[in-house]
């Protein structure tokens, strides 16, 4: 069994929204990533997957719920004491563009986060092994250039590096390839499932479903703050059991298109997290609902194979 | 007839110091009344200014030649002069990021009217109807014409933008990543009205888009450009069961399937550079099937059945 990296166990966070309004982005989300495992945690926008992930990286304002990280309580850990675990749970962002200063050369990238960690001792040798891990060889090809000299696939992978660089030991990536041409994302992907395979964990968040099926090992599908299914990825995508994955799913274009099924276009769009459903808050959207979920509010129980649950009575 | 013929479509930019970037480098396209056909590529490949050129909508750095014929006329001949009276007419488009286009203190209903009326189709009460009527076929009330587009989603807005750019009846709808930045279920409602528009109205037209799965499921018909050339065209189903072309092979290979076993790999390298002349075929640096010709030669063209065509050396398919 692989050691649990991060926990997250019941987390709410939420947000003040004009005067008087609040909106709960999380409600009651418990997750789990361990060492060599891939997570995938998908969902449309506004479903709190990119805060549930911020939240684990104390970045955002935790209402109740635990972090912990390695058996550590990071929960209400000051900034001194929350450095170190910083320095092993490293943030891939969606935008290379825009998360690399564009008047650092890759040297100077890759070093930033050695120098705020004060860590002296080899700089140069653990940045030319951040880059080589990031795919960046031989590392003086790239060492002295700037960001307007690399192509998208080449920024993602310095700012990989820069993550690399204080030998992490899990990486939260935020849509890592979804700003990417789509013949350079299958790389990155590959990049992050190597490194998986070498023993980190990953947490990455994505609206792509087919990214989830193909490179994930566990999926959790959100809605609306909370977890409605999760389990192994072969499970959700092949079994799904919540009325939303299923038709999620159904809506997901196949590049083969005599594999069109038949697509179950959900009306409207997700409501607004500051007004939240009574019962099972994907009642008012879902084709199955019955009376009972306009009131109870279903929580994640056993559904088909080991390890896949989903929050529907119908499931 | 076709409802639009594309022949030869040239397109140049005027850079700094004299140079050159031949940004499309002589494309062929022809939709039939209804059609769907999806324009395929990385970014830089010269999709969008290939249907801003047919639009007429490039700015004066650009130089174009071909025709573009709708419905038989050359609308390309007389520049502007002969362009204008088709443009939003006959052939319209939705920019990508319209949704994010709308003006965020008028009404979206006055936005949809004021065009009507500048071109004398409608007026008064007469353009509220026809906005309220556009809004409808697009799936939203047309009661909802005196709300701000902050009061829409961006769904909404995106149906929106489809309304405005069907205002004047056109023939053919040209758009651009029109469900980029969407949802997946969102994206799967506007593919849904377009492909409903396009039934019903008899609509033509050519979906721009980086995202072959969409192509395959909301068209018939698909061109893939590299380079500012069409490396293949065919029908989804041939340009996925058995390409002519490698990039068309190794950009499917590139897209992870929601059910799919098999291995997914990047395509290694970048498009070439478009300000100096190419030698060879394009695509030969970054092709898993290159060979001595590729580099030395102009691929020749390749036809396996009616209207599948390719540029390509090898014989027998990708």
């Amino acid at each position: 069994m692989s050691e649990t990296l991060l926990e997250i166990e019941d987390l709410v966070v939420r947000y003040r929204q004009g005067r008087k309004g609040v909106v709960q982005a999380v409600d009651g989300v418990s997750l789990s990533v361990a060492a060599g495992e891939m997570v995938a945690l998908v969902g449309e926008s506004g479903c709190g997957k990119t805060t549930t992930a911020q939240a684990a990286m104390r970045m955002a304002p935790i209402a109740s719920g635990r972090i912990r990280y390695r058996g550590t309580d990071i929960t209400a850990l000051g900034s001194g004491a929350l450095r170190p675990i910083r320095r092993e749970l490293q943030l891939i962002f969606q935008d290379p563009y825009e998360s690399l200063d564009p008047r650092f050369r890759v040297r100077d990238t890759v070093l930033e986060p050695l120098q705020i960690h004060g860590i002296a001792d080899d700089r140069e040798g653990r940045v030319r092994r951040a880059l080589e891990r990031a795919g960046l060889t031989p590392p003086e090809l790239y060492l002295d250039r700037y960001p307007h000299e690399l192509s998208g696939g080449q920024r993602q992978r310095v700012s990989i590096a820069a993550a690399l660089a204080l030998e992490p030991t899990m990486l939260l990536a935020d849509e890592p390839v979804s700003m990417l041409d789509v013949s350079v994302r299958a790389g990155i992907l590959g990049l992050l499932d190597g490194l998986r395979a070498d023993g980190l964990g990953v947490l990455m968040i994505t609206h792509d479903l087919s990214t989830a099926a193909h490179y994930a090992d566990r999926i959790c599908v959100m809605y609306l703050g909370r977890i409605v299914e999760e389990g192994p990825a072969a499970e959700v995508i092949g079994d799904p059991r919540h009325p939303y994955t299923k038709a999620l799913l159904s809506v997901v274009p196949r590049p083969d298109p005599d594999d069109a099924g038949a697509p179950e276009i959900l009306r409207g769009e997700t409501p607004n997290p500051a007004d939240v459903p009574t019962g099972c808050r994907f009642h008012p959207r879902c084709p199955v609902a019955q009376d009972r979920c306009r009131t109870d509010d279903p929580a994640l129980a056993p559904a088909g194979a080991a390890g896949h649950r989903a929050a529907c009575p119908y499931a | 007839m076709s409802a639009l013929a594309v022949e030869d479509l040239h397109v140049w930019f005027d850079l700094p110091g004299g140079r050159e970037l031949h940004a499309v480098q002589g494309i062929d396209l022809a939709l039939a009344p209804g059609e769907r056909l999806g324009l395929v590529g990385e970014s830089g490949c010269g999709k969008t200014t290939a249907i801003l050129a047919m639009m007429g909508l490039l700015p004066p750095s650009a130089s174009v030649a071909g025709r573009v014929l709708l419905g038989g006329e050359d609308i390309l001949a007389g520049g502007d002069r002969t362009m204008r009276p088709h443009r939003w007419t006959d052939i319209a488009m939705v920019f990508q990021g319209a949704m994010n286009a709308f003006d965020p203190v008028k009404t979206v209903g006055s936005q949809i009217t004021e065009p009507l009326e500048r071109a004398g189709i409608a007026s008064g009460r007469a353009a509220r109807a026809r906005t309220a009527e556009l809004l409808e076929l697009v799936g939203i009330s047309g009661e909802r014409q005196d709300r701000y587009p902050h009061e829409f989603s961006g769904g909404m807005r995106q149906r929106a933008a489809i309304a405005m750019a069907l205002a004047c009846e056109p023939k053919v709808l040209l758009a651009d990543e029109p469900t980029t930045a969407l949802d997946v279920m969102v994206q799967a409602q506007i593919l849904e009205l377009l492909v409903r528009l396009t039934d019903e109205l008899g609509l033509a037209m050519i979906l721009v888009t980086h995202d072959l799965p969409l192509v395959s499921q909301a068209c018939t018909r698909a061109a893939v450009m590299y380079a500012g050339r069409i490396a293949e065209t065919g029908t989804t189903r041939e340009l996925h069961h058995a390409p002519l072309h490698p990039y068309t092979r190794m950009l499917f290979q590139a897209t992870p399937d929601l059910r799919g076993t098999g291995a997914v790999s990047s395509i290694p390298g970048a498009p070439p550079r478009l300000d100096e002349p190419t030698v060879g075929c394009p695509f030969s640096p970054r092709c898993d099937r290159a060979f001595a010709p590729c580099a030395a030669t102009r691929p020749p063209l390749r036809t396996a059945g009616t209207g599948h065509l390719a540029h390509c050396h090898l014989e027998g398919g990708a």
